[in-house]
């Protein structure tokens, strides 16, 4: 007769020992390293292709929409702010195929960004804030730098694929948390690396324009006054370099100088004349118009 | 922003999981292992044919059925390690849990009919997942057998324990 019994079974035999969490926490390390590697690849990918891309792609893309842009009456701001961008551009070495097209929003928040086509939109807000023609000119050359450096095709193009390409592995799914941030933050990394170099090429701008960058070293004293008791965010979720770090940039230039003096603005950038009377008003001390100074400039500097 | 304010969602969905998940799953085995040894004497078998000396004996359908569900931190350690293959070890501990708890919930309604052991055991598994592809595992596990109550005069050298919690 066999014995019936059931004798004890083992614990480890359906179960390992390993930790679930060591587990997890070496592989969410694999994955970030991955998708690190995947922006990294797709960023510097895309800047080698987009020299391949001329640039009348870009213009015609951004055509249907930019002459939406402006209103029908002419604009003595936007012609000032057209032939200081092409002064400006004149120093920086841009390819012949590059038009550099200013546009004024009248939005009240300061902002001036670069898109396709070589378009510089300028908010009124920023136009308000600036206090020199300096200043003005160090915000128009860093946006004439992201173009010469085709950055508005290069972080749209490479974050559209970027999202596509997590979208296909990772989906929905909940560890597509950790993949989505670290592409995030590896990209904003790259967007900063784009900000410092055009500051870069503003920098030297300025410098051949003016010989010096004063103005662009009051502005962002100024722009630190303004902001002083605001909380600024962290720099690793920012797409600028810090306000602080972009000053020292500009302090340690060599062009730095504190005492050079600074270009005054013409009236009519700050408001902009309600009526049509007088296109170009003079300011009061009887200086000649900008237009005619920076004709004056233009034949100096050739 | 919204993708950071996920990924803390996220952490701290994991971090909770592991914690309180790790906490109730010692407790489980505790209590495993302690009914384990209380119903020792009941014996299961997925043996068909009983023994001859339990013919005409009195006996049962009894089973056991428990549903179980991983917690956040499983469901998550078992997505990332899906990518490569292999053992889903957070998921293993999850169903030997569930089987055991089955098996001894089909005991304990032995135990109160009153028999010494369970022939032709079967097991059962079918998953409750919502629609969702990666939605959090939830399983049932039933586990179901003829119990039967040895007769009072079982040698002890067959192994059934005669006459113990007779009710």
């Amino acid at each position: 007769m066999p014995r019936y019994e059931n004798p004890p079974i083992p614990e480890e035999i359906n179960v390992s020992k390993t930790s679930a969490f060591g587990e997890f926490v070496k592989l969410s390390i694999i994955l970030i390293v991955f998708c690190v590697a995947l922006v990294v690849i797709i960023f510097v990918g895309m800047r080698y292709l987009v020299p391949h891309i001329p640039f009348h792609y870009e213009v015609s893309l951004a055509e249907n929409w930019s002459k939406k842009l402006d209103g029908d009456a002419p604009s003595p701001s936007r012609e000032y702010l057209q032939k200081l961008a092409e002064n400006l551009a004149a120093h920086m070495a841009l390819p012949a195929d590059m038009p550099i097209t200013v546009h004024i929003s009248a939005s009240s928040t300061p902002n001036a960004f670069a898109t396709f086509g070589g378009h510089i939109i300028v908010t009124q807000g920023l136009l308000d804030l600036v206090d020199s023609e300096n200043a003005l000119a160090m915000v128009l050359s860093h946006e004439i730098g992201h173009i010469k450096h085709r950055d508005p095709i290069v972080a749209a193009g490479s974050g559209v694929a970027v999202s596509i390409v997590l979208a296909i592995l990772f989906g929905n799914s909940d560890i597509a948390a950790i993949s989505n941030t670290s592409g995030l933050l590896t990209q904003l990394n790259f967007s900063r690396a784009q900000e410092s170099a055009a500051d870069q090429e503003a920098l030297k701008a300025l410098t051949q324009y003016y010989g010096h960058t004063n103005g662009a070293e009051t502005f962002f004293k100024k722009m630190l006054e303004t902001h002083k008791d605001d909380q600024a965010p962290p720099e690793f979720i920012s797409t600028h370099p810090n306000t602080p770090e972009r000053l020292a940039c500009i302090e340690t230039g060599s062009a730095h100088d504190s005492h050079a003096p600074l270009t005054p603005l013409p009236d009519f950038v700050k408001h902009p004349p309600a009526s049509s009377k007088a296109p170009y008003p003079t300011s009061g001390r009887g200086i000649r118009t900008p237009l005619a100074r920076l004709r004056e400039r233009g034949g100096r500097r050739g | 922003m919204e993708g950071l304010i996920k990924l803390v969602i996220f952490v701290l969905l994991v971090l909770t999981g592991l914690i309180v998940g790790t906490i109730l799953e010692r407790r489980h085995y505790r209590s495993i292992k302690k009914r384990e040894v209380e119903l020792g004497h009941i014996l299961v078998f997925t043996e068909r044919m009983p023994p001859h000396q339990f013919a005409g004996q009195p006996f049962q359908l009894v089973s056991g059925s428990v549903v179980v569900s991983g917690d956040y931190f499983k469901t998550a350690a078992a997505g990332l390690k899906k990518i490569i293959g292999g053992r889903l070890t957070s998921y293993e501990s999850l169903l030997d849990r569930g089987r055991r708890e089955a098996i001894l919930r089909m005991k304990e309604q032995a135990a109160q009919f009153g028999a010494q052991a369970i022939f032709n055991v079967r097991f059962e598994t079918s998953s409750l997942n919502q629609k969702r592809k990666n939605g959090i595992i939830c399983a049932e596990m039933l586990a179901y057998g003829t119990a039967l109550k040895a007769p009072p005069q079982a040698a002890n050298e067959t192994g059934f324990s005669a006459n113990k919690n007779l009710r």
